[in-house]
């Protein structure tokens, strides 16, 4: 345990006073687990851990640490992809883990209540009996949390048609740094006043900690299809998805991935991609029997009249399960090709793609690392996975650079440094590039105003003037980041 | 004078900052009604006009803050899309709402439920604050997380956090296929049979319920619509009748919204299948039930029983119910946009109850 922090013994009496010891962490073997989320390159250990099981014992937690001004790192499943349950090693991580009750399925209104630290697809599946399910699906649904996906507005492969969380949440109880609890919104529309539910949804928790979400559920579709294409150039395959939006279709699902992507999700899944495409879509059409079996027929037109050379449609839930799990893989699967990855977020208007990609290239030869593409093809959000070894000195860094250039491309095509992961830690320096001094300013404004004690997952999700500053906009030249001494996680 | 407005509007906040005048965001007036009197000087956004960028395969639009909502509306339907959520049009003609007011308001119409809010749809603001600064966030992309969202945030705000003077707005594909359907139910009936009908995959846009009249309209593809309606007996409703009727329940023309009446208008948000009042009143039901106008002159009845339903509720021109907690939070986020409150707004977070 370190205990360097001040009152270290005084606010481990009083966590003991409200807590069970089942509910406090404190030795290096337990702390472990917490050290890092889902970007495993950086790594700290926290000090504590605490895992209430009440709104009360979060109150309470709250309570103590703003006394003490210990900082409070809210975790959910711990697999963000951008650092944001990163510990502080002075700090308190608040996992949510045993909050994890389902309060109620209400299937007349179409909602269900649920605890924070409920998976995402515990959600469906408790819903399923009444033919409903929760819309937003990361991929990463087994594990992730609905409180972590509240915190970092997760997306899914279904959002174009269906949103993101901030879609489908309808209402949240939060625990603010004053140790207030604030009840927003519910099974309504909409809710009186600013929309703090709007602010909390990717807020990261920064803002708040989120003990209660309401979430809408959706009547399951009638009917599916799945349709595998493959294209011979990329650009081909872009302008298909536009071809596509054009028609006035929003497909249930629209994904791409290039061919290194499609090669090791081939290996690891098996799901009958055509391996001498350039690039794939997966697309999901769903609705009626009729719809889908129109909107099959059209898709396909579009996508032959686009140059396709590989076409399957699937209408057995057995085939579009084969066809999907190699998207859904592709994560684990790219990771079996090189002993490191770095999952990159940008968001760029479609149009752009082909653009992007090419730049992606050249920045893949200039830093000699390789890239493997995966897309939500429909929204614009791409997600390319730099592969490296991180036993190989300086490749961390490198890999690191590569994905600030690309993340400066995404900006530069009027696009976002992130899409559905978040700022974190990781993507504080691109934040430089994409917002100004007074943007940023207003980004502490509301901070401050939110948790004037600065205590809830500081030094996250937004740069401070000074190190943007120092960065010199962020332009990092062949590979080498200014002013290295500067703590960049 | 119209087009880009920015600089004098940037220029007339920082004077009225450094002389303390507080100003008001005017757009074109719609929404009057609903807002008590405002002891400010206008800050004129009207002038403010143009649709900047829009890209149909994009499905995102960016227009000025004070572009007519109708000429957006215009504008997207010559392209096949809409903006989902159908923002009312308020007011007397041409002067029925700017972008910026509707999205300010955070009003959606009659498609809520199943098209999701204006607020939904918003993706990125340049926002002009309370120190004169203008600001961009969010974008043109569907998605984007970086930093906090206060894009989404002007919507319902009513001006208390900035001018907006850029919106993007995510829009949508125009249905191949609409058909509306007359059932005649008492409003029991009519709330058992939304209860049914939310379970199934029928692809509902809208309902109302009025006069013993429930009103459905389902939009889609062609096949589905009619699929949808075999199980129903009703009416089927001329297209054009059919249109007449819902722009008149969006933009609260319908009779049922006649400033004549003598009782207070009430918009009472509630769980869509909570139970109907027990007390006697008029009543119009949209949103499968969840939004439900009512014509009351008891204000605590009112409020009870949106409260007893998990709901709220808001009197046309009274100011809107802020929980204390909430108001109190609201009030510094108001000054982490506004320090030296020159916007006021309709939004009151210091005497809300
Ligand atoms: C293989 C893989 C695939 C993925 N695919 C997707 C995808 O398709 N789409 C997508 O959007 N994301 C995806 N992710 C990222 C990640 O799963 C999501 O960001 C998810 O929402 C994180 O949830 P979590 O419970 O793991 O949160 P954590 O990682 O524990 O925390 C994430 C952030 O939320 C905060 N937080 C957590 N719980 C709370 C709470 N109760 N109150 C306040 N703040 C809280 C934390 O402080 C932190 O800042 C993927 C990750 C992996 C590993």
């Amino acid at each position: 345990m370190n205990t360097s922090h001040k009152n270290a013994e005084l606010v481990l009496d009083q966590l003991r006073g409200v807590l069970p010891d089942t509910s406090l962490i404190t030795d290096a073997a337990g702390l472990k687990p917490y050290e890092t989320d889902g970007l495993t390159a950086i790594r700290e250990l926290p000090w504590l851990v605490v895992l209430p099981t009440t709104e009360h014992q979060v109150v309470e937690v709250v309570n103590i640490c703003r006394q003490h001004q210990v900082p409070i790192i809210a975790r959910g499943a711990g697999t963000g992809l951008s650092g944001g349950a990163r510990p502080h090693k002075h700090g308190v991580v608040l996992g949510l883990s045993k909050m994890n009750q389902i309060l109620h399925v209400d299937e007349v209104n179409s909602v269900a209540r649920v605890q924070p630290g409920v998976r995402n697809l515990a959600i469906t599946e408790a819903a399923k009996q009444f033919g409903l399910y929760y819309a937003p699906d990361p991929s990463s649904q087994i594990a992730c949390s609905i409180g972590g996906n509240v915190a970092e507005n997760a997306g899914g492969v279904h959002c174009l048609k269906y949103g993101l969380t901030v879609h489908n949440v309808l209402g949240v109880r939060v625990v603010t740094s004053d140790g207030e609890v604030l009840e927003i919104g519910g099974a309504v529309y909409d809710r009186p006043g600013l929309d703090l539910l709007a602010l909390l949804c990717g807020s990261e928790g920064m803002l708040g900690i989120v003990t209660e979400v309401t979430v809408a559920l959706l009547p399951q579709p009638q009917q599916k299809s799945v349709i595998l294409v493959g294209f011979d150039e990329v650009t081909q395959a872009g302008a298909a998805v536009a071809d596509i939006i054009a028609a006035g279709i929003i497909p249930a699902g629209m994904e791409m991935m290039d061919k290194r992507a499609v090669e090791a999700a081939e290996q690891f899944a098996h799901a009958g991609y055509p391996l001498d495409a350039a690039a794939i879509l997966i697309i999901e059409l769903d609705g009626s029997d009729t719809e889908v079996a129109a909107l099959t027929r059209q898709v396909s037109e579009i996508l032959r009249s686009a140059g396709a050379s590989h076409i399957e449609c699937a209408d057995d839930e057995h085939t579009q399960a084969r066809l999907w799990k190699g998207r859904k893989s592709a994560f684990p699967a790219v990771g079996r090709l090189s002993p490191d990855y770095l999952c990159m977020d940008g968001t760029i208007p479609r149009a752009r793609l082909a653009e992007v990609l090419t730049r992606i290239d050249e920045l893949s030869s200039e830093f000699n690392l390789a890239v493997a593409n995966v897309f939500h093809a429909a929204d614009g959000n791409l997600h390319p996975l730099i592969l490296f070894d991180a036993n190989v000195d300086g490749q961390t860094e490198q890999a690191m650079a590569m994905g600030a250039r690309i993340l400066e491309v995404c900006v530069e095509m009027g696009g976002t440094v992130t899409g559905e992961h978040g700022v974190g830690v990781e993507k504080l320096d691109t934040m430089c590039v994409q917002f100004n001094a007074a943007e940023l300013e207003q980004f502490f404004a509301i901070k401050r105003a939110m948790d004037s004690v600065d205590i809830l997952n500081p030094g996250k999700g937004i740069p401070t003037l000074t190190r943007c500053g120092e960065l010199g906009g962020m332009h990092v030249h062949g590979g080498h980041l200014p002013f290295p001494e500067i703590e960049r996680f | 004078m119209s087009g880009d407005q920015t600089a004098e509007l940037a220029a007339a906040v920082a004077s009225a900052v450094a002389e303390n005048r507080p100003l008001f965001i005017a757009g074109h007036g719609s929404k009057k009604a609903w807002q008590p009197e405002l002891q400010a000087e206008p800050l004129d956004l009207a002038t403010h006009t143009g649709v900047i960028d829009y890209q149909p395969t994009e499905l995102v639009v960016t227009t000025r803050g004070g572009t007519p909502l109708s000429e957006l509306n215009q504008v997207l339907a010559e392209q096949g899309q809409q903006l989902a959520s159908e923002p009312p049009l308020l007011g007397a003609a041409a002067k029925q709402g700017t972008v910026g007011g509707a999205v300010a308001s955070g009003f959606s119409g009659p498609a809520r439920p199943w098209g999701g809010s204006l607020r939904d749809a918003v993706l990125g603001v340049e926002l002009l604050n309370g120190k004169g600064e203008v600001l961009r966030f969010g974008g043109q992309v569907m998605k984007n997380v970086a930093g906090y969202d206060v894009s989404r945030l002007q919507a319902g705000a009513w001006g208390s956090l900035g001018a907006m003077l850029n919106i993007s707005l995510r829009v949508q594909p125009i249905a191949a296929a609409t058909q509306t359907m007359k059932l005649d139910l008492d409003a029991e009936q009519a709330n058992a049979l939304a209860r049914e009908m939310a379970q199934k995959h029928l692809p509902l846009t809208a309902t109302c319920w009025v006069n013993g009249s429930y009103y459905l309209r389902l939009s889609g593809h062609a096949d589905t619509v009619t699929q949808g309606l075999k199980p129903l007996s009703g009416q089927l409703i001329d297209a054009d009748a059919a249109a007449v009727f819902w722009q008149a329940i969006r933009d609260q023309q319908h009779e049922f919204f006649a400033t004549a009446q003598a009782k207070p208008l009430w918009r009472v948000v509630t769980p869509p299948a909570a139970p109907l009042p027990d007390f006697t009143g008029e009543f119009l039901l949209e949103w499968q039930g969840g939004l439900r106008w009512l014509r009351h002159d008891n204000t605590d009845v009112v409020r009870d029983y949106a409260l007893k339903v998990g709901g709220w509720c808001w009197a046309v021109g009274q100011l809107q119910p802020i929980d204390v907690a909430q108001a109190r939070l609201m009030q510094r986020l108001k000054h982490a946009f506004d320090p030296t409150d020159i916007f006021v707004s309709t939004l009151d977070f210091s005497s809300a109850n």
